[in-house]
């Protein structure tokens, strides 16, 4: 249904406020392919600063990527002129990270709901309101709070509004980005069943953006791991888990502190991730990757089918062998 | 050393405007002992930071202790002025911050704040602190320590930032660290360094710590005790591997399910329905009776006593599971 190819986005560091020239670039994502199915739910993990959120703007092309093709239902959505992008936008939509910030606070609930239809297609208002109705029983809010305004929901409240705004005209599919890292675990476990509910319901396709594995496990069929721009492992859910193949997934595994789980050895990596405008040479995680070669510190590796399903960008697996 | 370092006996921690007050920690009670970690752990609004703000006297205005000792190596701490309180905080109890890009200032180097602390609550000359400096910055792992005893704080990355923290807090030798929410600010890999560091100067100074967090893998990962909070009141008291594994209150087991796990897989998570009551209209009995899935008229009513279920593991509710914590 979605097919991303190649997509690279740079973005130009000054060098200061007065100087003309260009210091260098931000490699936010670099030259990153996958494939989504329609009805799945795919995975990216990354800490922060690996590019995740850029890479889900430029699938919506809120920011054009400097290359690469985007296929959304055989369409490309790069180039496409904006009269057609805004059409085929009504089927892609975002749930943000912050729900305290990404409802306008001077609209009430009515208004914030209802603007995609006022963009996108001419509705009456009675229309309007029996849609912005269904969508609040949708989610779970109770109908009597539709002239409301945001502050005075809390934030699992708001991040539901925040959903009843992305499901509005229909989408095929939503682009969660860290939608619930900002909520207390009892509050995200009400969202993330209600989101599940959701896609069964209406057949949603959904890209779910995390650093949080445990949480993109639980929701995705396939998880993509992502480092300093590119993708280094893309993986059925469960395979990640039980094979974790590239040693930045196996080490960011291993950090995750498992409450109830036997204390296991951790792989603790050492150091910040380097900085995206001077990422390394060769592969992007041989400075703390504790398998690191000559060779990796020269060539790139790329990402290769590994024959179950999974694809891993990393040279101790060139033979299609099972090191480390 | 079975003597506590730091016990807490029925804190009580109000906000109070003309008219009001509202208890925002009520009856708490805890100790730490050197070279041990207590766990406080409660979601947003649970009254965890108001509780370890109590202990260093760091309340906000409008906040007051209205009842409960602090008992510090023997010492009462809340009837303190604030002259002696000053010369025990940042000196014998420290505190690390969640943020650890906000709790530094911006507009000094590392290193100048730093040698600040050492400069306040030690007799010793500036050369001596800066010596003093670059070792504590070794000593929590920072690369080149001369290079970024110079830096300020927005060159260095939130990892880096946190162990500078830990470099002010280790400062003066502090027999106890309050850390608020360490690790929330941070990415994964860099919290199992946090966390690593943390354990390893615990241990070497024998130091008593109070982490406070919403994340129970970080608790399981750290503390030896986990103390449970819900709105303002202690739920359940009990070694790690109890509160992990057996569980006897309703909201520590519904935490606990709440969250999805690595090894398993299941469809729906089982969730804590409904929200965290408002400080200003708590239920009557039970503070947890509003969601709890075995609430009945009596946990409506009556409001349930701390009671040991099993030595060392308390637990306040009606009905706590017994036996294997399946209830």
């Amino acid at each position: 249904m979605l097919d991303v190819r190649n997509v690279t986005k740079t973005f130009p560091v000054k060098g200061g406020m007065f100087s003309s020239s260009k210091k260098g670039v931000v490699h936010a994502v670099d030259n990153v392919s996958f494939q989504v199915e329609k009805g799945e739910t795919f995975g990216l993990v990354g800490e922060s600063g690996c590019g995740k959120s850029t890479l889900s703007r430029t699938l919506l092309q809120l920011i054009p990527p400097d290359s690469g093709e985007i296929y959304m239902d055989g369409k490309n959505l790069v180039d496409m002129p904006k009269k057609e992008l805004r059409r085929q936008r009504e089927q892609m939509r975002m749930v943000f990270q912050k729900p305290f910030y990404s409802l306008n606070p001077r609209r009430t609930v009515r208004e914030i709901i209802s603007a995609p239809m006022m963009i996108h297609r001419h509705y009456t208002k009675r229309e309007m309101q029996a849609e912005v109705e269904r969508l609040m029983d949708l989610v779970g809010l109770s109908r009597s709070y539709i002239d409301r305004y945001p502050h005075e929901f809390s934030g699992g409240q708001r991040q539901r509004i925040g959903i009843a705004r992305a499901l509005c005209l229909k989408p095929k599919l939503i682009i969660c980005d860290e939608p619930v890292s900002a909520l207390d675990v009892s509050i995200q476990a009400q969202i993330l069943n209600l989101l599940k509910d959701l896609q069964k319901k209406f057949d949603l396709t959904y890209i779910f953006i995390s650093h949080n594995l445990s949480v993109v496990k639980h929701m995705s069929d396939h998880i993509a791991v992502m480092y300093l721009g590119s993708l280094v492992e893309v993986a059925p859910g469960a395979e990640l888990y039980q094979k974790a193949r590239h040693p930045y997934t196996q080490a960011l595994l291993s950090a995750i502190p498992d409450p109830g789980a036997k204390k296991k050895d951790r792989i603790i990596l050492t150091g910040d991730i380097p900085s995206p405008v001077n990422p390394p040479k060769g592969c992007r995680f041989c400075t703390r990757c504790a398998y690191a070669t000559d060779r990796c510190r020269q060539e790139r590796p790329e990402l290769k089918e590994m024959g179950d399903g999974s694809k891993v960008a990393c040279f101790l697996y060139d033979k299609g062998g099972e090191n480390a | 050393m079975s003597e506590p370092l730091l016990s807490v006996e029925n804190l009580t921690m109000v906000f109070e405007n003309r008219h009001q007050t509202f208890p925002a920690v009520d009856n708490l009670s805890f100790s730490v002992k050197s070279g041990q970690t207590l766990g406080i752990v409660g979601e947003s609004g649970s009254g965890k930071t108001m509780a370890s703000l109590s202990v260093m006297k760091l309340l906000p205005n409008q906040g007051r202790v209205s009842g409960g000792k602090v008992m510090f190596e023997g010492r009462d701490l809340v009837p303190l002025p604030e002259k002696e309180i000053q010369k025990i905080r940042g000196k014998e109890i420290s505190m690390i911050f969640q943020d650890p890009m906000m709790s530094l200032d911006h507009v000094y180097t590392v290193g100048y704040q730093i040698v600040e602390t050492l400069l306040i609550h030690e007799k010793m000359s500036r050369e001596a602190a800066t010596e003093k400096a670059l070792q504590l910055l070794e000593a929590v792992g920072i690369p080149h320590p001369k290079r970024v005893f110079r830096c300020y704080p927005f060159e260095l990355s939130g990892g880096m930032c946190q162990r500078v923290m830990i470099a002010i807090a280790l400062s003066c030798n502090p027999k106890l660290l309050f850390a608020d929410e360490p690790t929330t600010a941070l990415d994964v890999t860099v919290q199992a360094q946090i966390l690593d560091l943390l354990r390893q100067v615990r241990d070497r100074y024998q130091m008593g710590i109070v982490l406070i967090t919403h994340d129970l893998g970080v608790v399981s990962d750290i503390a030896d005790r986990v103390i449970v909070l819900y709105a303002g009141k202690s739920m359940e008291d009990a070694p790690t591997d109890i509160i992990m594994n057996r569980p006897a209150h309703p909201y520590t087991m519904g935490l606990m399910k709440s969250a999805p796990r690595l090894e398993q897989q299941v469809d729906r998570l089982y969730c804590i329905e409904g929200m965290v009551p408002d400080i200003r209209d708590m239920p009557k009995g039970c503070r947890f009776c509003t969601r709890c899935p075995l609430a009945d008229d009596r946990c409506r009513a009556e409001e349930p006593d701390m009671v040991e279920i099993q030595p060392g593991h308390f637990v306040r509710c009606h009905k706590p599971a017994v036996e294997e914590g399946k209830g």
